[in-house]
């Protein structure tokens, strides 16, 4: 709250630093409401349909097992994350250079944002046709998938948190006349932090939801082969297991992401209490030039 | 005051300066000196381009004509020259949000390049000078508004530049938060032998902080340049608040009330 400006800009972007952790979520009467019955429904449905239709819990339960305890199972499971990870890791390397880039020189960011919102609007589904058609490697396609995919966000959160950096904090630093090292590390990329972990947020649900799709053609290992194989045998049970395990996968990243989050973002909290019941700025500030 | 060299002991120089923004001119043939170890105030009403020769002075953009020398150099050419000589103290703290009031310090060195292992125990002489022993590990938002401007004090003096710069840096504090902190900065002004310019719209402040008052009138020229008597009787200063306040905006002769007001504020005498 060093200025009205300074205090929106940093708060303008990124989940609420007051949200509680996963663990506390889950806790929730609601949630186990929710649980407990969805689970009485799943099985009342399962008593009255076919096993291909809607399988019994312990069936699920029982490949879920089956997949945790057995390694060439679980390297589906570790496959698809790891191609969850190197995607997103490459998209965001790639994504804050450009948004960067594109904040600091407003003629090269007049060429690049066009295209990466061109690039945002493309149907995901499109690039999975085209990285079939293009590349015969099924690591390149997934690859080439998750980048395109999630490039955009990576991009253009990178660049409005950095359009979104008070010029006066900027200049402040300036005045000081800063190495260009410096400035990024103790104001550019300070600023920007709180932008790149909703980006991160983002991504990995569009990226999970995009990997099992670029998975279906031509991988073996992996989510999306095995989901499509257990299709073929209308194996219910393994589909709802496969999909429970990434869903959790998810959730587990999510937190994840949440704790590292609140503890890069902790200056926020600090003291929040005593800052509320604090009176904001004098009023004689609304007179100034 | 319109000599186009510099002697050794100007620090500050604008000849025939102007700056244009894109559709209209924010200063216009500014020309004015600052000597070493001047205090120097100015005044003007609000968007006289006062901010704008600050900038100028920093050298965050070059004139659109004339020449801007400070300390004989150009402080937009030679930008890290200019490193450790200068700092300034803003209306607003522009402390980052995300530093303790202590680091709040310490970046200032480091962006000026002062070698690291004087950082911490600087930093906290400096606080300490400023009230702020104790207040080092609270964040910005955790402090009052009249401690994140001593913790901008701080920081400016922490990097012991030649040249300070306020730019209306009391004027968001209540009053007596706003007197006791002048009165420091003065203080540390002419204890550190620098060179102090403060840009304020209180009358009552210029007249009372240093030893010469600029009065800038739209478009950003000047419009007196006011030497101010070590000991004013309080005619003597009523008459030099008269002086500047109609250098400061003729039409304000008009309102006969505005001169004898204890505490004008350019606001008020602008506003009519
Ligand atoms: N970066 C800028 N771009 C465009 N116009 C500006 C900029 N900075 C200042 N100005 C304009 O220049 C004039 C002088 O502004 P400023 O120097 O901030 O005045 P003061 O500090 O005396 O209130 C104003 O009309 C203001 O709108
Ligand atoms: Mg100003």
């Amino acid at each position: 709250m060093t200025s009205p400006k300074t205090g929106s800009a940093v708060s303008s972007s990124g989940s609420e630093p007051g949200r509680p952790p996963l663990w506390r979520r889950l806790a929730d009467p609601k949630i186990l409401v929710l649980i407990v019955g969805f689970l009485v429904v799943w099985q009342l449905a399962s008593m009255v349909t076919e096993p291909y239709t809607v399988p019994r819990i312990g069936d699920v339960l029982a490949a879920m097992g089956t997949t945790l305890s057995t390694p060439d199972e679980l390297a589906n499971l570790l496959t698809t994350l790891a191609r969850v990870g190197v995607g997103l890791v490459v998209s965001f390397a790639v994504g804050l250079g450009v948004g960067l880039l594109a904040g600091t020189f407003p003629a090269a960011g007049g060429y690049l944002l066009p295209i990466v919102r061109f690039v945002q609007g493309i149907p995901s589904l499109s690039w999975v046709i085209i990285a079939v058609i293009w590349f015969a490697d099924v690591e390149t396609r997934v690859l080439f998938v998750m980048v395109l995919v999630t490039l955009p966000g990576f991009a253009l959160q990178t660049y409005d948190s950095y359009r979104a950096i008070p010029p006066e904090l900027r200049d402040m630093a300036r005045s000081f006349r800063p190495t260009a090292l410096s400035m990024f590390r103790e104001v550019t990329l300070p600023a920007i932090t709180p932008g790149l972990f909703t980006a991160w947020k983002v991504n990995l649900g569009l990226g999970i939801r995009m990997v099992l799709i670029a998975e279906l053609v031509g991988a073996t290992v992996g989510v999306g082969a095995q989901l499509l194989s257990a299709q073929q045998l209308f194996d219910m049970a393994s589909v709802v297991s496969w999909t429970l395990l990434l869903a959790f996968c998810v959730l587990l990243l999510q937190a994840l992401i949440d704790a590292i989050e609140a503890s890069a973002l902790r200056y926020r909290g600090a003291g929040r209490a005593a800052a509320r019941r604090r009176p904001a700025p004098s009023a004689p500030a609304a007179a100034k030039g | 005051m319109t000599a186009s060299t510099t002697g050794p002991d100007t620090v500050i120089a604008f000849d025939h300066v102007s700056k244009t923004f894109p559709g209209h001119s924010a200063i216009s043939d500014l020309d004015f000196r600052i000597g070493r170890g001047e205090l120097v105030s100015v005044v003007g009403v609000t968007g006289c381009g006062k901010s704008t020769m600050f900038n100028l002075t920093l050298g965050l953009f070059p004139p659109t004509a004339g020449v801007v020398r400070v300390q004989d150099h150009d402080p937009h050419r030679d930008f890290e020259w200019f490193r450790k000589r200068v700092a300034v103290v803003f209306q607003d703290a522009r402390l980052l949000p995300w530093r303790t009031a202590l680091q709040n310090v310490c970046i200032g060195m480091k962006f000026a390049g002062v070698p690291k292992p004087t950082w911490d125990a600087t930093a906290r002489d400096w606080l300490a000078r400023l009230g702020l022993a104790g207040r080092e590990d609270a964040y910005p938002h955790q402090l009052s508004g009249g401690q994140r401007q001593r913790v901008s004090l701080a920081r400016a003096f922490a990097v012991d530049p030649e040249l300070i710069l306020c730019d209306e840096s009391f004027s968001a504090l209540d009053e007596i938060t706003a007197q006791t902190l002048r009165a420091e900065f003065v203080e540390l002004v002419r204890a550190g032998g620098k060179t102090g310019v403060v840009i304020t719209h209180n009358i009552g402040e210029a007249l009372s902080l240093g030893n010469r008052v600029l009065v800038l009138r739209p478009p950003g020229h000047l419009a007196d340049d006011v030497l101010l008597p070590t000991d004013a009787t309080p005619e003597e200063t009523a008459a030099l608040r008269a002086r500047v306040l109609r250098a400061m905006n003729p039409s304000a002769e008009l309102d006969p009330g505005a001169a004898a007001a204890p505490n004008t504020d350019i606001a008020q005498a602008g506003a009519q």
